[in-house]
């Protein structure tokens, strides 16, 4: 028969229009994820930001980075997004085409609506995405720059090779749709598609297989993160540790909840109550068909508690924390195969401020060795290249004479006693007061003041537990260092001047002063924190931009997958309250049960992630000291401030939704 | 006193915008005694799901009173309605209407639980009245997978288990065969003589014949009553044949 396409027209637009409350949704989202993709990779690709190969500013490759990380990211995620959405707006289409069939219109015939529709979404989504993105684009710079603090540029942002790759990349993922939904309805026969819901489902089983992996895996993870105590694990252990709880997650909610649900049926005094006699079955079916939808509500909604907590710390903390790295506006640090007297190194500097021109304060003057050790037993060795590299440990060590100078004190130690400071809270925990350092044992009678040698600690990196260890004299120091045999050049004496600048530094100062050290001294390196500043609002500002990004984006998918969950759960429980109603339900009791119902179903999830956040506090913060130091109970209480926000706007997005599921199932109660 | 009393019932539809109004019931009235196996016939349209929704609290009627055991329900509030109907009736449909995750068993305690019965007591209840319906041996089985027979089965255990007042059948055995139809109406009298009052509605002439009485229901009216007195079902057969045949001649002369 052929049918012209007129007609198919009319009916691919009549079909959409009354599959709008499912249509609607999904276009928003969809053009959600498509300007959030098409402004991350329009910035990426901005010459703000890198132009021929060149950064715009100091820094600039980092952000790059980060937002092309991103927005794969976000590609990866909108793809994931877009296919599960399609299968829900396809639900109830299916049925409609295979009236159509049953009518007789060929398969041709329903594969050319389903390509006009396709068509039809593609223009919708795409074009109001890459249209609302280029609007935004511009003010998303201005954003980033103010978050960098860069001073804003003039000029209209718009790049060709972004738009190019966002149509692809969407064009690919609606085709991927288009097939999924044309191979589903030629697949089937029409008769049975129209029939598909009446059948009666067997009651899920308990998937003892799946329920041991996810209680594995989710212990593992948990164990991971919670036995992580360094943050040169945590780089290494923080993506396994994610990996096994996604499918921990995933495999519990699947077979765990089943479990649970027949467990309390099995309990006869508690499944007979009014109460939850309705609530516990339905649930055993609900879990059957939103499992996975729920798991991926809970992975979602941690990762929109972890990023906001890890950008609002590096916002809100940064500057504090560069301020704690670079105690001092312009740092030098020497390495010497001896030591040398102080005046040496503090004649050198002022040399060079001389000749730079710069206004001064008093320089500040630390002296030190520092060394690397591993942690055995109870003892701290050489590090042999065989035992655990977490259990290293940077140690500074200052002789007491030096120590008593820099915090002005005069504390007298006797023979193999010592002081020490530690961030170590293994070592804070077991309170020892005896430290045996290289077959060496020391009396640990006090703690050292860590203001001493703060100035000193690496600023980059803190991958590793520090220690301040003060000895009575520089020959217990160099007994210790020159034992070390393995370890190249950390046996060099270390020297560390620093000073604060009146005024601003410019440019031309720096690299004079910088020079002058250097002819001097060709062992020093110079640094400014005004250039470090720059360099870390970079990696906070872009991590921050990014992660807002992929959090908004985190948002839509929870926000979405509960919509489409209400609306299907409420197509089905429609029928199952009607019955309850003719039996003798009353509203009120039904309202109750309903409530009861969806609660559980919907804040579980959030529940979860919110336990999953919480476990993951150390070791997200161990991973985030690579860039940012946090204290361990201010971090406590962002992610808490952060899980109660995101729960209040998870029951705000729940209390909105639910209303489009009452007005469903009360349809026909009444 | 009568158990079920129709006190001159009538129900008039309008339609949304306040225009056209129908009227479904004109003026039925009929008393139901305790014990008694009433059957309801008339065509589509005649009135009676109307009649059956009103009786059922479903709808309460534009004039006139229904009054079960000399309580009028249908002036209570919703929730009210529905704690008298969960207490006092009982219901089979044509579709059976059983919950498809819950199982018979479930299914049946259902009621009790809704009545917040203790559940060790449930089974007492439950295990009597399924020897007696013969579905004791599917009792853990899910609706899906036992026959239609057994569903209605199911569905008039789940009715009676509250011991109700009144119980109400509306067209019990439509999406049965004939065979689950008769092991179905068979039941229902077996379960009518031990004493539980039924109210069927049908249009069905075998499955009416099984009642002591049967009222004709047409425009709106109790048309006609047929009692059974002494005589057997077969005879009760032939008495309703007559008497629909005389109901759509009625039909027909009304036509010309």
């Amino acid at each position: 028969m052929r049918v012209n396409s007129k007609l198919l027209t009319r009916l691919t637009l009549t079909g959409m229009k009354n599959n709008r409350k499912r249509l609607i949704p999904f276009l928003m989202a969809a053009t959600f994820t498509i300007m959030i993709f098409y402004i991350l990779t329009s910035l990426a690709y901005t010459p703000y930001i890198i132009s021929n190969g060149e950064e715009a500013f100091y820094g600039a490759g980092t952000i790059a980075i980060m937002l092309k990380i991103g927005s794969r990211i976000v590609a990866f995620v909108s793809a994931i997004f877009i296919i599960y959405a399609n299968q829900f707006v396809m639900k109830s289409r299916k049925k409609e085409m295979a009236l159509y069939g049953v009518l007789g219109m060929s398969k041709r015939n329903i594969t050319f609506i389903m390509i006009l529709e396709t068509v039809i979404n593609i223009l919708i989504t795409v074009g109001i995405g890459i249209l609302a993105g280029t609007f935004l684009n511009k003010i998303s710079l201005l954003i980033l720059y103010k978050i960098i603090k860069q001073t804003p540029v003039n000029g209209i942002l718009f790049e060709t090779k972004a738009l190019i790759n966002t149509v692809v990349l969407f064009g690919i993922i609606f085709l991927i749709c288009l097939i999924i939904n044309v191979a589903s309805i030629r697949v089937g026969n029409p008769i049975t598609m129209l029939k598909s819901d009446k059948t009666g489902e067997k009651e899920p089983k308990v998937k003892v297989f799946t329920f041991i992996i996810g209680i594995i895996t989710l212990g593992a993870g948990y164990y991971i993160a919670l036995a992580t105590h360094s943050t040169f694990a945590a780089a290494q252990t923080l993506i396994i540790s994610i990996l096994l709880v996604i499918i921990g997650t995933y495999c519990l909610f699947i077979a765990g909840s089943i479990f649970i649900l027949k467990m309390l049926k099995k309990n006869e005094r508690f499944y007979y109550k009014t109460r939850n006699f309705i609530s516990v079955s339905n649930l055993i079916y609900r879990m059957k068909h939103n499992a996975a939808g729920l798991a991926s509500i809970c992975i979602l909604s941690t990762a929109v508690i972890l990023l906001l907590t890890c950008g609002s710390s590096l916002m809100l903390l940064g500057e504090n924390n560069i301020n704690n790295m670079y105690p001092t506006d312009v740092r030098v640090e020497f390495e010497d195969d001896e030591k040398k007297p102080e005046e040496y190194y503090t004649n050198i500097i002022n040399n060079a401020i001389k000749k730079s021109d710069v206004n001064n304060a008093e320089l500040i003057c630390r002296q030190y060795e520092s060394i690397m050790l591993t942690k055995e037993g109870d003892s701290y060795i050489y590090i042999n290249y065989l035992g655990d590299i977490d259990n290293n440990k940077d140690v500074y060590t200052v002789a007491l004479d030096d120590y008593n100078r820099y915090i002005g004190k005069d504390i007298k130690l006797a023979d193999d006693e010592i002081l020490v400071y530690t961030t170590d809270e293994e070592y804070k925990e077991n309170n020892q007061n005896i430290m045996n350092i290289c077959d060496h044992q020391y009396n640990v009678v006090g703690e050292a003041d860590y203001k001493a040698l703060h100035y000193i600690f690496d600023p980059t990196m803190a991958l590793f537990e520090r220690y301040i260890i003060v000895f009575k004299n520089e020959e217990d120091i160099d007994s210790i260092i020159s034992g070390n045999t393995l370890t190249m050049n950390n046996s060099e004496k270390q020297t560390y001047i620093g000073y604060d600048i009146k005024g601003t530094l410019d440019k031309n100062s720096m690299n004079i002063f910088k020079e002058t050290v250097n002819s001097i001294d060709g062992n020093a390196t110079v640094s400014f924190k005004e250039e470090e500043r720059t360099f870390f609002y970079n990696i906070y500002g872009g991590a921050f931009f990014v992660g807002i990004f992929m959090a908004i984006l985190f948002l839509i998918a929870t926000v979405m997958i509960i919509y489409y969950k209400q609306m299907s759960e409420g197509y089905e429980d429609q029928k199952r309250f009607e019955i309850l109603a003719k039996v003798g339900l009353t509203e009120r009791e039904a309202k109750k049960t309903i409530k009861r119902q969806v609660m559980i179903l919907f804040f579980m999830p959030v529940i979860a992630a919110i336990i999953h956040s919480v476990v993951a506090t150390g070791i997200i913060r161990l991973f985030l000291r690579m860039i940012l130091v946090v204290d361990s109970t201010v971090f406590a209480a962002a992610i808490g401030i952060v899980c109660i926000i995101f729960f209040v706007i998870y029951a705000i997005v729940y209390k909105i939704t639910s209303g489009q599921y009452y007005r469903i199932v009360y349809a026909n109660v009444r | 006193m009568s158990l079920l009393e129709v006190n001159h019932v009538k129900k008039v539809y309008k339609t949304r915008m306040g225009g056209d109004e129908v009227t479904a019931l004109k003026d039925v009235h009929f008393t139901v005694e305790k014990g008694e196996f009433v059957a309801i016939m008339g065509e589509s349209g005649s009135g009676k799901t109307t009649l059956l929704n009103i009786l059922a609290g479903l709808d309460s009627p534009t004039n006139g009173r229904v009054l079960i055991d000399g309580k009028d329900y249908t002036t209570l509030k919703d929730n009210d309605k529905a704690m008298f109907r969960r207490e006092n009736l009982g219901f089979i449909f044509q579709d059976f209407n059983l919950l498809d995750n819950f199982s018979l068993e479930d299914n049946i305690k259902l009621p009790l639980v809704l009545g917040g019965e203790n559940h060790a007591k449930m089974n007492d209840r439950v295990i009597p009245i399924a020897k007696t319906l013969g579905i004791d041996s599917i009792l853990k089985k899910y609706p899906y997978e036992v026959s239609g027979g057994q569903k209605q089965r199911t569905a008039v255990a789940r009715a009676i288990i509250t011991r109700p007042h009144i119980l109400l059948a509306d067209e019990p055995t439509g999406a049965l065969d004939s065979k689950s139809s008769t092991n179905l109406l068979k039941l229902l009298r077996k379960i009518n003589k031990e004493g539980q009052t039924i109210l069927m509605v049908t249009h069905s002439n075998v499955a009416a014949s099984y009642a002591d009485r049967v009222m004709f229901i047409r425009d709106g009216k109790v048309f006609n009553q047929i009692y059974r007195g002494d005589i057997s079902r077969e005879e009760m057969l032939d008495k309703i044949c007559d008497s629909v045949s005389v109901l759509m001649r009625g039909d027909d002369e009304s036509e010309q």
